[in-house]
């Protein structure tokens, strides 16, 4: 009676436990959706570079490659792959220059991401629930939850490369694979079938005539469909390179000339778009995509996210490392098992200069698809040992209690399996903290901005090297200042030199520089910025609008010599500052003197500008500010600043 | 042996993918080693070697443990 006590109650505990997993994993879907539509209705970039990217669709959509020459004017290239911008440029034809297109884009792949993710696990295990569980559990993740509804690529991304592993994870599966092992290979597979899949496929390995025909079509076309789907990934973005080299080390391990002879052909392809893209922009490229990413890299910003990574998603990282471990030792290596050692190893891209946590998505995605399979199979204890395996031999009574408990076990693990996704759910919180829901909400949960005063949002992700602060919602006031930025622009009829795109856009002005293109390329020897120094020496542009000022130095310098800070706009947290045209240079060099004898220059700017300018260059010019007294005084349309020498040798002896 | 490699039905053991790793663990070792010995770092054996040292290491750890599973398909 006791032991069916028991089991009773972890039934209702089961139930409840999944009941509290699946409302958690629910309300973490809840903010995503309010999240994504807030971003959808901002008019700028949000993250930075989201605005380069909307360009990118533009210049396609008039049927112009934004790898460009980027030593002359505007002296903008992209850096991205080309598919991400390709599927949007419908909605460019249609509705113009938007960010919401390309946010929904970001926003429906991680949805279908998620529904592909709980899909393999229903699959491969037919467990609703954990299926259900693991597709919200990729969508609750911190980093899909902020990187998801962004005008970027790199989440298109991810959802081809599930999509792909999906697709060719089954391509030994109803049709005609490896199996079974050579019969030269020595002693016959002491492990039985490891799963449902490997079991119908040694059933037909003892196929014959014409559905062996049908088997080896039906393949193909999975092959054919699946790597068709992974180049997708590749041309949406080079990080996908990883993921490739996972399937065809997969495809080796089953069969050597099944992976040698479909990875030439693939490899044909992608080497004949490569080539085909490259002869079209006169090698610009090869330049802006391949060379310009070579970039400077910081072990500590790796180390740093990758022990975040763990720590937020570590109670699906654990169960989806005993999977990989359990297929390594005791059966075959899936796909889905290679994807994820190869996905995890890639995460030490993050470390580069640029890179971000957004370089751990597709190493999530497969960490919840692991963990799914593993938690499924544990709630229908679905495990096998091999018989006569070298290392089970050691644990034959450990494997024998097991078995004989196997009963009481299953009871544990429904309890255990929910309580997982608790864990998950509650280790990846965040949430706003103002408003009039979420405010409150954050008050009961005794949480607070984890960004102080800049805004309002609750991140358990804390913050590390790399990780974008971001995941907040733009208020009223960041859009109504972002316009403040455009009307700066267009106060002026020369183009502007912004540090993001949107406000140029905005102003319907030319979208001038891809600073950190620019950045990269210079670092790599690739830029010569003397033109661009040339335009911003002569005061080309009406304003200068900078973010983080992510320019090569030699552009930086001559910014901070031709122009100065004139206002300084907040949005999303950020401060924007409006830099506005210096006196010339004669003046300038008229003020350095001053600043080293005394004396006084006439600048053409209101006093509050003229004062501006001259903090500027006392801290541009390196002058101990306790040295000088500078004062401005109204002198017709403009100002006279007047520089006095304060006695530097005051109280000494 | 190069006609059974090559055929339809030839699939890696855990031994060959043993022997994989190794040979990964020990290049990715010898390349960090390499770069430390020849002095292209002025700095002594950085972030990055000392990465790819406990990789290589882990690799052949790895690697070590699946030899002795033979023949088991990989």
């Amino acid at each position: 009676m006791g032991g069916k006590g028991t089991l009773r109650a972890l039934s209702w505990g089961r139930r409840a436990l999944w009941a509290v997993a699946l409302t958690l994993l629910a309300a973490h879907l809840a903010l995503y959706v309010y999240y994504a539509v807030a971003l959808m209705r901002f008019p700028f970039d949000y993250d930075q570079g989201e605005g380069f990217e909307l360009v990118d669709t533009l210049m396609f959509a008039e049927g112009r490659w934004p790898y460009r020459d980027v030593t002359h004017y505007p002296f903008y290239s992209s850096n991205y792959p080309p598919l991400f911008h390709v599927m949007l440029v419908p909605f460019a034809w249609i509705f113009g220059a938007g960010y919401w297109y390309g946010r929904l884009a970001g926003f429906l792949a991680t949805l279908i991401t998620a529904g592909a993710i709980g899909w393999i696990v229903w699959r491969e295990e037919r467990a609703r629930w954990v299926a259900l569980a693991a597709g919200l559990a990729y969508l609750a993740s911190n980093t899909i939850y902020h990187v998801g509804p962004l005008f970027r690529q790199h989440i298109t991304m991810v959802m081809f490369e599930v999509l792909s592993v999906a697709v060719l994870a089954r391509v030994d599966v109803d049709g005609v694979g490896a199996l079974p092992p050579h019969p030269q290979q020595g002693t016959p597979s002491p492990a039985p079938p490891a799963s449902r899949a490997d079991a119908r496929l040694a059933a037909l390995a003892s196929t014959e005539g014409k559905p062996l025909a049908q088997a080896r079509r039906k393949t193909q076309r999975r092959l054919a469909l699946g790597l068709a789907l992974l180049l997708a990934a590749g041309y949406t973005k080079q990080l996908a390179l990883a993921s490739a080299v996972a399937v065809f080390g997969y495809l080796f391990l089953r069969n050597p000339r099944r992976s040698l002879r479909w990875g030439l052909g693939f490899a044909a392809v992608g080497v004949a778009i490569f080539a085909w893209v490259d002869w079209a922009t006169g090698g610009a490229w090869w330049v802006n995509a391949i060379a310009a990413n070579v970039n400077a890299y910081f072990p500590s910003q790796f180390l740093g996210l990758f022990r975040q990574w763990l720590r937020l998603h570590g109670a699906l990282i654990v169960p989806a490392a005993l999977l990989v471990g359990y297929e390594l030792y005791f059966t075959r290596l899936s796909l889905y098992s290679v994807w994820w050692v190869f996905a995890v190893a890639n995460t030490a891209l993050s470390g580069k200069w640029g890179a971000g946590d957004s370089y751990f998505a597709t190493a999530i995605a497969a960490t919840c698809v692991l963990s799914g399979i593993f938690l499924a199979r544990t709630l229908r204890g679905g495990w096998r040992w091999p018989a006569g395996h070298p290392y089970l031999r050691r644990l034959g009574r450990l494997r024998a209690a097991l078995s004989a408990r196997c009963g009481a076990l299953s009871a544990w693990a429904g309890v255990l399996v929910p309580a997982v996704y608790i864990v998950y759910a509650l280790s990846v919180v965040k949430l706003p903290t103002e408003g009039a829901f979420f405010g409150p909400l954050a008050d009961a949960l005794g949480v607070r901005s984890s960004y102080g005063a800049r805004y309002a949002f609750y991140d358990a992700a804390g913050w590390t090297p790399g990780y974008a602060a971001i995941g907040h919602i733009p208020t009223r006031e960041d859009a109504d200042n972002g316009w403040r930025i455009v009307e700066a622009i267009r106060s002026d009829p020369r183009p502007a030199l912004s540090e993001e795109a949107g406000f140029s856009l905005r102003a319907r002005r030319d979208v001038v520089t891809n600073p950190t293109q620019l950045k990269n390329l210079y670092e790599n020897g690739l830029y010569d910025p003397a033109e661009l120094i040339a335009m911003i020496e002569a005061q080309r542009f009406g304003v200068l609008v900078f973010r983080a000022q992510f320019y090569p130095p030699p552009v930086l310098d001559a910014a901070y010599r031709a122009y100065f800070p004139a206002e300084a706009i907040p949005m999303n947290g950020f401060r924007y500052e409006i830099w506005r045209p210096a006196p010339s240079a004669e003046v300038r060099a008229a003020f350095a003197v001053a600043l080293e004898n005394g004396g006084a220059v006439d600048v053409a700017l209101t006093p509050k500008l003229a004062e501006r300018w001259a903090t500027h260059m006392i801290g541009y010019l390196g002058v101990d500010e306790h040295t000088v007294r500078v004062q401005v005084q109204p002198r017709g349309a403009g100002s006279r600043v007047r520089v006095q020498l304060e006695r530097s040798d005051a109280g000494v002896d | 042996m190069q006609r059974r490699w090559w055929s339809e039905d030839f699939t890696l053991s855990k031994r060959h993918l043993g022997g994989v790793l190794i040979l990964l663990g020990v290049g990715a070792m010898a390349m960090a080693l390499a770069r430390w010995l020849l002095g292209t770092d002025p700095e002594g054996i950085g972030g990055l070697q000392l990465m790819a040292l406990g990789g290589g290491l882990a690799l052949i750890v790895l690697g070590g443990t699946l030899l002795p599973l033979g023949d088991m398909p990989a």
